[in-house]
């Protein structure tokens, strides 16, 4: 309900500074370019015919879309001794990362849960402990974790891949829902104490409806983490479950004939599919949980 | 109906004493409030009888059952938090409800209960709406109403007013009062204000560093403060402190007399150092000169509405007073304060112990 003769609301965004407003835009255009320029060349060269890449118009666009290298980078690129292509392993990938995020996050918020809310004995000490493992360069460990995983007969299997995963992620993934959950009053642990609620009750009718937002961010985090993970997979997958990243490896340094720079360009933006999927549909999610933090609501 | 006892009660964090020897009897549908500052272990006390909070020596017993060791569900008890603590992702109906739930009472039994509550606190239109939903008195309802629907002896408030404004905090304190009219359920209230104390209370406990330092009706805490302490905690503006040396049966206070014989118990030695207590409204302003009393210089005037708030100097000693909005006192004015001699209040110089 505005008067007639209420001045008008001042728009100072439009005009404001211009000069130093252009230049915020040409900086932020051009850190995008360049950001974007790779990307682009490995799309544009995935559709190219060899004939077209040796032109060296490294980045013009294709004469002709040919989605044959795709499919052959899908379907039936060698990747070592086998020529199955890359189909091989994206099933991998996904029988790797699912349980192992699934499995990471249940482990990480029961953790975390635990740590802020019970007052276990030696909590801090034992958190600490986590941490400490958590920063360890994880190529130091492989070493120990192959006797481990092999003395228990788990080395070379599915099951010894996802135990290694869900072990790494627990430091980080406990981290987040611990300092999440110090966040929530403690009178809320209180008064569902008093409500009769025990502490599997309260962590799944109260605490588990409130971390959606955590669960997104924790789950982000961890699928692009364990799809984009190389090592563990080499190391732990043996030959049957060796994951996409690895099998593009393969594709990408066979040593022999001449190098196929459409069918790798297309083998590599098919293995970041997923993560880019996952960023592009939750990045919402990851905002929204990594805010949700510092301010209380 | 069910009281509460709490036999030599100590509680510790770690090496810490945080309670010690606390003996409080409260019988069966009293409302008494426990009062005192932040830190003075009144909220770690309620937690106590929660059965929230662990206990190092001695008992808590309710309803005559040694509840010490009991999980705070089997213990017969509800509470209201100060930051309400409603389950964030429940509609008002499912937080009224979880408790029932998880005790698992019959579906029917728990709508009726729901129902019932709902309607004695007037929010059967919010039963389908999120906390997030709802305006802090609205939340603070809904938490009064949860504790409610457990059909409890005993109900815990932990200040549960402080995160409300003003007009809300009124409202709602009376609301409790006519609660527990009600209901006739023990009331345990914790808080800071003196004034929801003096309004709610059958007896006021009032604490201080661990300790408890007076109990009694309000009448008795306002009246007769067992110390300096609840004489300055409780009464807004507080009392007014001036010391003095026992002279026969007066004191003498910043060269004046004072007759305190009506204010003793027992009579006291000359040259005892005492402080004698006098609140603002027991101070009499008077513009006339020749009248009897301390002379002092008005400092600033604050209109209350039905009375004026007088802030006195006298030397370096300050003193308030409350006098009637009709007074014409105001700043600058030299003016003599009248002291009702039987409305004194006569303590220790050096325990604060009241004579």
């Amino acid at each position: 309900m505005t008067t007639a003769n209420a001045p008008a609301p001042v728009r100072r965004n439009a005009l404001a500074a211009p000069l130093s407003r252009v230049l915020v835009y040409v900086l932020l255009i051009a850190a995008a370019i360049v950001a974007l320029v790779p990307l682009y060349v490995m799309i544009v060269t995935a559709f190219k015919s060899m004939e077209e890449i040796r032109t060296g118009t490294l980045l013009s666009l294709p004469h002709a879309f040919s989605f044959e290298h795709w499919w052959k980078a899908w379907n039936s690129a060698c990747t070592g001794l086998r020529c199955e292509g890359l189909k091989v392993g994206f099933v991998n990938s996904f029988l790797i990362t699912i349980p192992s995020v699934v499995l990471a996050i249940a482990a990480g918020a029961i953790t975390g849960y635990a740590l802020s809310f019970w007052r276990v004995r030696f909590a801090n000490v034992l958190f600490t402990v986590m941490l400490i493992g958590g920063f360890f360069p994880y190529q130091v460990l492989i070493y120990p974790l192959v006797r481990i995983t092999s003395t228990i007969g788990i080395f070379n299997s599915l099951v010894g891949v996802i135990a290694i995963h869900v072990v790494f992620a627990l430091p980080v993934v406990t981290l987040l829902f611990r300092n999440y959950f110090a966040s929530i009053p403690i009178d809320l642990f209180k008064a569902a104490r008093v409500d009769g609620a025990g502490y599997w009750r309260f962590f799944f009718s109260i605490l588990l409806p409130m971390s959606v937002p955590m669960i997104a961010v924790a789950g982000i985090l961890q699928v692009t983490f364990i799809w984009n993970d190389y090592i563990v997979g080499l190391v732990f997958g043996g030959i049957n479950y060796a994951p996409m990243t690895v099998q593009l490896n393969n594709i990408v340094h066979s040593t022999y004939g001449e190098r196929e720079y459409n069918v790798e360009m297309a083998a590599t933006l098919l293995t970041s599919v997923i993560p880019l999927l996952v960023y592009f549909t939750s990045g919402r999610w990851f905002v929204r949980g990594v805010a949700s933090g510092a301010v209380k609501g | 109906m069910t009281g509460v006892q709490l036999r030599d009660l100590g509680i510790r964090y770690g090496n810490v004493e945080v309670l010690k020897g606390i003996d409080l009897d409260i019988p069966a549908s009293e409302f008494i409030v426990l009062l005192g500052p932040s830190g003075c272990g009144k909220s770690t006390l309620l937690n106590a009888i929660a059965g929230l909070q662990d206990v190092a020596e001695g008992q808590i017993l309710i309803g005559g059952h040694d509840m010490t060791s009991v999980e705070p569900k089997n213990r017969g008890i509800a509470m209201v938090f100060q930051s309400y603590a409603l389950y964030p992702r429940m509609s008002v109906r499912g937080n009224l409800s979880f408790g029932l739930k998880v005790a698992k009472v019959a579906k029917a039994e728990i709508e009726r209960r729901v129902a019932n509550v709902a309607k004695m606190l007037q929010i059967e239109p919010l039963l389908d709406r999120k906390p997030s939903e709802l305006s802090g008195g609205q939340r603070q309802r809904v938490a009064i109403g949860r504790a409610v629907v457990r059909d409890a002896g005993v109900f815990l408030f932990d200040e549960p007013l402080s995160n409300l404004d003003a007009q809300l905090r009124s409202d709602l304190r009376v609301e409790i009062k006519r609660l527990h009219q009600r209901l006739k359920s023990t009331m345990i209230y914790v808080t800071h204000d003196q004034i929801e104390a003096m309004t709610l209370a059958d007896r006021i406990v009032v604490m201080k560093d661990r300790i408890i330092q007076q109990q009694g009706t309000p009448d008795e805490i306002y009246n007769k403060p067992a110390n300096t302490f609840v004489a300055r905690f409780v009464g807004s503006p507080a009392m007014n402190f001036l010391e003095g040396v026992v002279k026969g049966d007066k004191a003498i206070v910043d060269g004046e007399a004072v007759r305190i014989a009506s204010a003793l118990s027992a009579p006291l030695v000359d040259g005892r150092k005492v402080i004698v207590g006098i609140r603002p409204e027991d101070l009499t302003v008077q513009t006339d000169q020749a009248a009897s009393g301390f002379a002092a210089e008005v400092d600033v005037v604050e209109p209350m509405g039905p009375e004026k708030l007088v802030w006195c100097k006298r030397g370096t000693i300050g003193l308030s007073a409350k006098t009637p909005s009709s007074s014409k006192v105001k700043s600058g004015d030299s003016i003599r304060l009248g002291l009702s001699e039987d409305r004194l209040h006569i303590f220790d110089a050096e325990t604060g112990r009241r004579l």
